[in-house]
């Protein structure tokens, strides 16, 4: 399948800097201009347009000027910014919730081992079904409001930073805690000392997970439950067919979406130092 | 496929597994696995006796649904044949596609940069974010639930191709080379072993991201006889009990996708580190 593209080609990493190089070499080496980046966004604009403008009914796909234009309308109505409030509300309490809930089961999965390895068993078949699966029932028991949707979020948060954490609190250096065992700390002191420090990173990796998912679990819980913030904004413009908003709408959930994992990986870069 | 490549150059000491130390702790391990199912259940069973509602799961309701969702419920096994009909037609699409795409963003950088802002962000993109749009153009129907899953399931897949063709180590490229191997062979016994790895990663996002396209196509088209409708009917229609035996299916599904692959990529590459 890959055989046409794969063989015309010479040794891969040439010209470019190898991923191996380290930091120091990165950081000297000049930035590259990206003309390919430039051609490509020039190419699916015009695209774009042109597909709006010429191909497509109205209804269906507006030009790129006019979802423009709508982007603009958007950025100036109190409305949008009050549905940005209320998301990013339900994302912070969502997503709190589970960061915590999946530190505290993460390090007591993964320290207390007898339990752990039933429990983890537990965690990894919920983390294989779609969490998207769990809103009817969260619906049925539930209800409509504001807490059946914190509860959706967190349950998206939740499985990535338990389950990176779990793996964290078992790569904990046993010579470490050898260490701190014979010259006499207690358990208590262990966790903080030497536990939570090398559990860090790794769970770093499971919150920038978290974050990402944490998004979709907010879009997710208010399209399908109570619906409000962004979600019923993305609802009520398909539903009225103005497509130019849903599309604006559709392209601020893509830099939200962008926005999110940077911080994500922000936080892990800053946080996951030390990390080998 | 991966079964089948041996890569001679870097599968070569992987068989050593400490297994000893695992074999002596089991059976103590399994005793303790059982008794905390126990527990768990046990705690499931008398919280919703006591603080829930009566149409509320329970285990021993689970239990006993099972028979009777697995063998009479005609509406079950159709759901499952579609539903799983459609996420592996997506899959294989979007494994073709996907990898095609990143293996030429591996190698012209152009292409890369011209491409890297689209994959970058239809993979930001929150899949339900996008169903309005493409029922728009679909209409309430399969096809739709089609594209949610190729839209979910290419950017993992072409990521990962692309960081799999970009960190083929030098080395055994020069190697190669010095001793006189053809592309073919380069490709054949470095290239592609080498991204494998990558490659069974990047399928393993992807097929995670596929089932929940498809469930939440399902749920919002509302039209059709999939699994992912028949779970929201019963679970709207109180039977919870029989909608978890049906979401069980979906897990277990998730499950062979995601630990089968674990288990390749463990067994065949413990130098690779997943993220």
């Amino acid at each position: 399948m890959s055989s046409s593209t794969v063989d015309s080609h010479a040794p891969t990493t040439k010209g470019k800097p190898n991923p191996s190089d380290s930091k120091r070499a990165q950081k000297k080496a000049p930035r590259r201009i990206r003309f390919g980046l430039m051609v490509g966004l020039l190419i699916g604009a015009v695209i774009w347009e042109l597909a709006g403008r010429f191909y497509f009914e109205p209804i269906f796909f507006k030009p790129l000027s006019e979802v423009i234009l709508a982007l603009f309308n958007l950025f100036t109505s109190p409305v949008f910014w009050n549905a940005l409030a209320e998301s990013l509300q339900l994302f912070v309490a969502g997503f709190f919730i589970g960061t915590f809930l999946g530190l505290i089961l993460g390090i007591v999965i993964g320290r207390i081992t007898l339990i752990g390895s039933a429990l983890e068993s537990y965690v990894t078949v919920l983390y294989v079904t779609p969490p998207i699966a769990m809103i009817p029932f969260v619906l049925s028991i539930l209800g409509f409001g504001y807490w059946p949707k914190a509860i959706i979020v967190s349950w998206f948060v939740f499985f990535p930073v338990c389950i990176t954490t779990i793996e964290g609190v078992r790569a904990v250096s046993p010579r470490l805690l050898e260490v701190a065992r014979s010259f006499g700390s207690g358990e208590a002191r262990t966790w903080k000392d030497v536990v939570i420090p090398s559990t860090l990173p790794f769970a770093m990796s499971g919150i920038r997970q978290g974050v990402a998912l944490g998004f979709v679990g907010v879009v997710a819980a208010e399209f399908l439950l109570d619906a409000s913030g962004i979600g019923l904004l993305l609802r009520t413009y398909s539903r009225l067919y103005q497509t130019d908003n849903l599309f604006a709408a559709v392209i601020v959930m893509t830099f939200l979406g962008l926005s999110v994992m940077a911080i994500g990986r922000w936080v892990e870069k800053r946080f996951a130092t030390w990390r080998q | 496929m991966a079964t089948v490549i041996q890569s001679p150059v870097i599968g070569e000491d992987t068989k050593t597994t400490p297994t000893v130390k695992k074999k002596r702790r089991s059976w103590k391990n399994s005793i303790a696995w059982l008794a905390t199912t126990l527990v768990i259940l046990i705690i499931w069973q008398i919280g919703v006796g006591l603080f829930g509602k009566d149409y509320m799961a329970t285990p021993i309701g689970v239990i006993t649904a099972v028979p009777d969702v697995l063998f009479n419920d005609p509406k079950l096994w159709p759901g499952v044949w579609e539903t799983f009909a459609v996420v592996f037609r997506g899959l294989i699409l979007s494994v073709v596609v996907g990898t095609a795409l990143g293996l030429i963003m591996g190698r012209v950088t152009f292409v890369a940069d011209a491409l890297a802002p689209y994959v970058n962000g239809f993979y930001a993109t929150p899949m339900i974010a996008v169903l309005p749009i493409i029922t728009l153009w679909l209409g309430f129907n399969t096809s739709a639930t089609f594209a949610l899953v190729v839209f979910a399931a290419i950017p993992p897949m072409a990521v990962a191709a692309w960081d799999g063709s970009r960190t083929i180590p030098v080395r055994y490229l020069e190697v190669a080379k010095s001793f006189g191997a053809r592309r073919r062979d380069v490709w054949v016994g470095i290239a592609i072993p080498a991204s494998l790895p990558y490659l069974l990663a990047g399928f393993r996002l992807a097929s995670g991201r596929a089932l929940s396209a498809v469930v939440i196509a399902e749920f919002l088209i509302g039209t059709g006889d999939g699994l992912g409708i028949h779970i929201m009917r019963l679970a709207q229609n109180f039977n919870h009990n029989e909608a978890i035996v049906a979401i069980m299916i979906l897990t277990l599904v998730g499950l062979f996708l995601a630990i089968g692959i674990e288990r390749i990529l463990r067994r065949r590459y413990p130098w690779f580190r997943k993220s």
